[in-house]
């Protein structure tokens, strides 16, 4: 369960992102961040990912506070947690194989299992007999499912995704939108962060709405927020 | 046992990529390794040199002598005891006892000025005593023993034999501090060069950094291939370099040869053994501190901890 309590985020230049952020998340939840842009939607996902840090409150994560996680223990936090980004990310001068194998090898993971792991992520995202072309040689819509299956090789048991589908037409969308429904349907933790709204209705899931750093709209009534 | 074959698994794929990463560049490894091996040839050289200097110079073992003048009109007697005591003492190997007279004649006979030496009527010349210092006195040792010869009462001077020795160690003293400002000057450079090479990957690299630590590389697994690469490059650099030392070497030998001849002297001009050692280990492990501590200073400015 994730758990952000009183979460702030001011920025060195003094940009208030967040502001007094209160939000349970439960172990196999999927939910959508809406809100427009500037509302604070990648600020969240960076803290929880700690590429940020909170500068008020905290971010506990199965009853353990992660916010102030030394330095050195972060790489082994986000081991669990799988991030995909609008621009999706990729090594342009690396392979298909190569970009989804990186999070395994940085792990000290064995070359068979691997080959093994990287070619069912692939295969989940319709890729396999790409794995050896460049990221350039595919669409734009491949290269996000190629960025969604480096998330999930070493099988994390958070995705958190920004604007996965900025850059696609609505079905390459609902695509995309269906595969992170699989992932959550094995019980993989989902946090989206969108502003496209139609894609959001089209799944029946949790929606938190952020607006000018505050959270303005939960769908889910969550008992815990009742200490507000 | 599982950490250790971690560790393990963790080097050996930071080796990998290194290995990757040289020759993926070939045309900047090739540069590199040809920048760090000029910049060794001086100290290369410089240290076989005196390397060398420093073997022939226990070679020369003509030159342990003290000449001991001992005082005028000294008795007889007394210069016996003298003689009695040094050659007892071990540290002394040879006496040569040289009287006034003999020393005179032979002065004569090898003189040009035997017709005013003729002139003279009273000999000028002491009773001369040549010791020969055992071969297991260092030059500091010898030194001190004709110091000793001095204190004595009978003994006017006592003066080392030849000042060659003590040149030849003045220059070794000059010629090592001279290796010793030369390397540090030289290795400061590899280390620049190999700093700069970093940075500049570093910053070329930096998405591919970012995304690393993104998905949870550690610094280690990001500053390892780095370090790698270094000790790759330093390695082979300094093994070209000591070719070229020994190229170096027997383009000049003749000319040395030529210039020594009339000397007796066993100098020779090639790579010793401490310089075959020296070179490679002390700029690898130079190069390897200076890439790890730019790496991982230069990681800092790569904003995602
Ligand atoms: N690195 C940063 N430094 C300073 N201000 C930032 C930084 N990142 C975002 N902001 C500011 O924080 C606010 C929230 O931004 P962001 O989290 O990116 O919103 P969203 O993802 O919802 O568009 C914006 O006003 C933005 O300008
Ligand atoms: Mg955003």
């Amino acid at each position: 369960m994730i758990e952000l309590k009183h979460l702030g985020k001011r920025y060195p230049g003094g940009q208030e992102a967040l502001l007094d952020i209160n939000l349970s998340i439960d172990k196999g939840e999927m939910v959508f961040l809406s809100g427009h842009s500037g509302a604070g939607k990648s600020t969240l996902l960076r803290l929880l990912a700690l590429i940020e840090r909170p500068t008020r409150g905290k971010i506990s994560l199965n009853d353990k506070v992660v916010s102030n996680l030394p330095a050195h223990s972060i790489p082994y936090y986000r081991r669990n947690i799988g991030m995909i980004f609008q621009d999706h990310r990729l090594l342009p001068d690396h392979t298909i194989a190569d970009n989804v194998a990186l999070p395994l090898r940085i792990s000290g993971v064995d070359q068979s299992v691997i080959q093994r792991r990287v070619d069912a992520a692939l295969d989940k995202v319709g890729l396999l007999k790409r794995s050896k072309f460049m990221p350039i040689e595919l669409s734009t819509g491949q290269q996000q499912r190629v960025g969604i299956a480096r998330a999930v090789v070493s099988r994390p048991s958070i995705l958190l995704a920004d604007e996965p589908t900025g850059n696609l037409d609505h079905e390459l969308s609902m695509d995309i939108m269906k595969l992170f429904q699989e992932f959550n349907d094995v019980g993989v933790t989902v946090i989206i962060a969108s502003h496209d709204q139609a894609i959001m209705e089209s799944f029946a899931k949790r929606q938190v709405e952020l607006k000018e750093a505050r959270l303005v709209s939960d769908s889910a009534a969550h008992s815990e927020e009742v200490d507000v | 046992m599982s950490n250790l074959s971690d560790i393990l698994r963790h080097q050996s794929s930071g080796l990998r990529e290194a290995v990757q990463q040289t020759l993926a560049q070939p045309f900047t490894s090739l540069l590199t390794i040809f920048s760090i091996a000029l910049a060794l040839c001086l100290p290369g050289l410089l240290l076989s040199t005196l390397e060398q200097m420093q073997q022939s110079n226990i070679s020369i073992e003509g030159e342990r002598k003290i000449n001991v003048f001992l005082k005028m009109n000294s008795a007889d007697e007394t210069i016996m005891g003298l003689v009695n005591q040094l050659t007892n003492d071990e540290r002394i190997i040879k006496l040569e006892q040289i009287n006034p007279d003999a020393a005179l004649a032979s002065l004569r006979e090898k003189s040009e000025f035997g017709n005013t030496l003729d002139a003279l009527t009273d000999n000028p010349l002491p009773t001369t005593l040549i010791l020969t210092a055992a071969t297991t006195l260092e030059n500091p040792a010898i030194e001190s023993l004709a110091q000793e010869l001095e204190s004595y009462s009978e003994v006017d001077q006592a003066r080392l034999d030849s000042e060659y020795l003590q040149r030849i160690a003045q220059l070794g003293k000059f010629m090592r501090t001279l290796v010793t400002i030369v390397a540090i000057l030289f290795l400061a450079l590899v280390c620049l060069v190999l700093m700069n090479n970093a940075r500049l990957e570093i910053l070329r690299r930096r998405e591919e950094i970012e995304v690393t630590k993104l998905v949870g590389g550690t610094d280690g697994y990001i500053i390892r291939p780095f370090v790698y690469q270094a000790l790759i490059l330093c390695f082979i650099g300094s093994l070209l370099a000591l070719l070229l030392i020994s190229l170096i070497f027997s383009a000049i030998s003749p000319a040395l040869a030529d210039l020594v001849s009339g000397y007796e002297s066993t100098f020779e001009l090639k790579i010793g053994r401490k310089t075959r050692l020296y070179l490679p280990v002390i700029t690898v492990l130079a190069a390897v501190t200076a890439t790890w501590i730019t790496v991982k200073s230069t990681l800092k400015n790569i904003y995602i901890q």
